[in-house]
């Protein structure tokens, strides 16, 4: 018998968004391939040669230092706690963020494995070189955006959270994203509107190895916790490997305030907890109490 | 071929059904029409065979933005040199060995780059690619097989990549590759040998 193909176990090459996009980058380039080939050639040969010479010749200002592994850009430094000014940034693995005019970003990691940034508010595109070897994740006070290599931009105005996937792949995770975690790929885009109940003000984001260059926030927390901050706080104890402590912890909001309308989504999260402790019985009686209230905000 | 072989012997027998590059009739009348400026037909030899164009490239470059630049490359030369087919029904057949010539030019220009610090990463990988259904156990496989392939020259990948991941018969992987039926049994020999001899190692480490 012949052996099947690994192709068998691999995704399709393309998804049809990616088909249909090659398709129309085919149309355009056979419209306006030209017949003097020959020009073309020696322009690019000429081009290659002139930025070899300058290259050759480049005596530019290194980059600044930053840790060991760090990401480097000529024109700011890019130590965690610090504010980015500038509107585009040219990193030295040749990755770029644009900054919108409005826009406050912070660097909260930064090292050989990780780069970490809080996007407060504003626009900001993100150029991420493919196969670098740090995790990329941009944080919001809505959800948190995880990339390997991609091109994207996120979006933080006053009526919600955008984030568009021009290339590759991201993760949005949040307690607003459907499900706490969606996959996007090329042409994804996926909106998070800000509550429209009032709230509390948002927790400064976690996350930040470093000392946050902000002030400590003093505002007075309503007693006791919303079921959104339980989520919230129950998604830290599952993070830090504890999944029994957040089942507890949703257990409990959940039996404080079964009409909250964030119940639902507590339910959800609780079933999918059970999952993971291996008690589909119990998993399956919050899968219905989440569906008799209403899907998941 | 010893690598990959106890998961994916696990899996049931594949039905049969035309090898990749067998030639097409269908193809050929499609071929004929595009001859004569027909661009619905260009669109359908397009439709048709992109995945294949995609996944060779892919496969062999694992880069997904090279592996479109490849596609892209390989389906604008193939309409402009739709003429020179003398068969127009082996027209995969012929499409895939542009696909792995574009690899190949594209694998030594990166390699150039990578000479003068502007070097490509690499995601697309087996194990990056692995569809949701995939075993841990065919997953970490497909690490060493990863990792067994990135030492390897392009010819002797290109080799195993054809046969072993896209599943092309013998004299498929030939012809993509331009050379004599001996010299592909070769070149797959020693790839084989020298994937067999890091996924085993990787497995006992």
């Amino acid at each position: 018998m012949r052996e099947r193909p690994i192709e068998e176990l691999l995704r399709p090459a393309l998804d049809e968004a990616a088909v249909a996009r090659l398709h129309r980058r085919l149309r355009a380039a056979r419209e306006r391939r030209p017949a003097r080939k020959l020009v073309t050639g020696s322009l690019v040969l000429a081009t290659m040669i002139a930025a070899a010479i300058t290259v050759a010749l480049w005596d530019g200002e290194p980059p600044r230092e930053n840790a060991p592994g760090a990401l480097a850009s000529r024109a700011t430094t890019l130590e965690a706690g610090t504010s980015l000014r500038v509107r585009a940034l040219a990193l030295d693995d040749g990755s770029r963020i644009e900054l919108g005019q409005s826009a406050r970003m912070e660097v909260l990691a930064n090292d050989g494995e990780r780069f970490v940034t809080a996007l407060r508010a504003g626009r900001g595109r993100f150029d991420v070189r493919p196969g670098g070897p740090r995790r990329w994740s941009i944080e919001t006070d809505l959800a948190s955006v995880e990339v390997v290599g991609t091109a994207f931009t996120v979006d933080r105005t006053p009526s919600g959270l955008r984030v568009e996937v021009e290339r590759g792949v991201v993760l949005v995770r949040g307690e607003r994203v459907p499900g706490r975690v969606q996959r996007l790929t090329a042409g994804g885009r996926l909106e998070i509107a800000e509550p429209v109940a009032t709230r509390p003000a948002p927790a400064p984001i976690e996350a930040a190895p470093a000392p946050m260059p902000e002030p400590p926030r003093t505002q007075a927390r309503p007693a006791p916790p919303s079921l959104a901050e339980t989520l919230a706080r129950a998604d830290g104890e599952r993070s830090a490997g504890r999944p029994e402590v957040a089942a507890r912890i949703l257990a409990d909001a959940l039996a404080r305030r079964p009409s909250d309308p964030s119940a639902s989504l507590v339910a959800f999260s609780l079933g999918r907890l059970e999952l993971e402790l291996g008690q589909p019985d119990n998993a399956a009686a919050h899968f219905g109490a989440m569906i008799t209230r209403r899907s998941p905000r | 071929m010893a690598t990959l072989a106890r998961p994916l012997s696990r899996l049931p027998p594949r039905p049969s059904r035309p090898t990749p590059l067998e030639v097409d009739t269908e193809d050929a009348e499609l071929v004929r029409r595009a001859r004569e400026g027909d661009t619905w037909a260009l669109d359908m030899l397009y439709r048709r065979h992109v995945q294949l164009v995609a996944a060779t490239a892919l496969r062999l470059l694992r880069n997904r933005a090279e592996a479109e630049d490849v596609a892209q490359e390989t389906f604008l030369l193939a309409f402009e040199r739709l003429a020179q087919l003398d068969e127009p029904a082996a027209f995969r057949g012929w499409l895939v060995r542009i696909a792995v010539s574009r690899a190949h030019r594209r694998f030594r220009w990166r390699k150039l780059r990578s000479w003068v610090g502007l070097g490509e990463g690499e995601d697309a990988t087996l194990a990056l690619e692995a569809a949701d259904h995939v075993t841990a156990e065919q997953r970490a496989e497909l690490r060493l097989v990863d990792r067994a392939l990135a030492s390897l020259p392009f010819e002797l990948r290109t080799a195993w990549v054809l046969r072993h991941v896209l599943g092309h018969r013998l004299e498929e992987v030939a012809a993509a590759c331009d050379c004599s039926l001996a010299t592909i049994k070769r070149r797959i020999a020693a790839a084989e040998a020298h994937v067999a001899a890091h996924v085993e190692g990787g497995r006992d480490a």
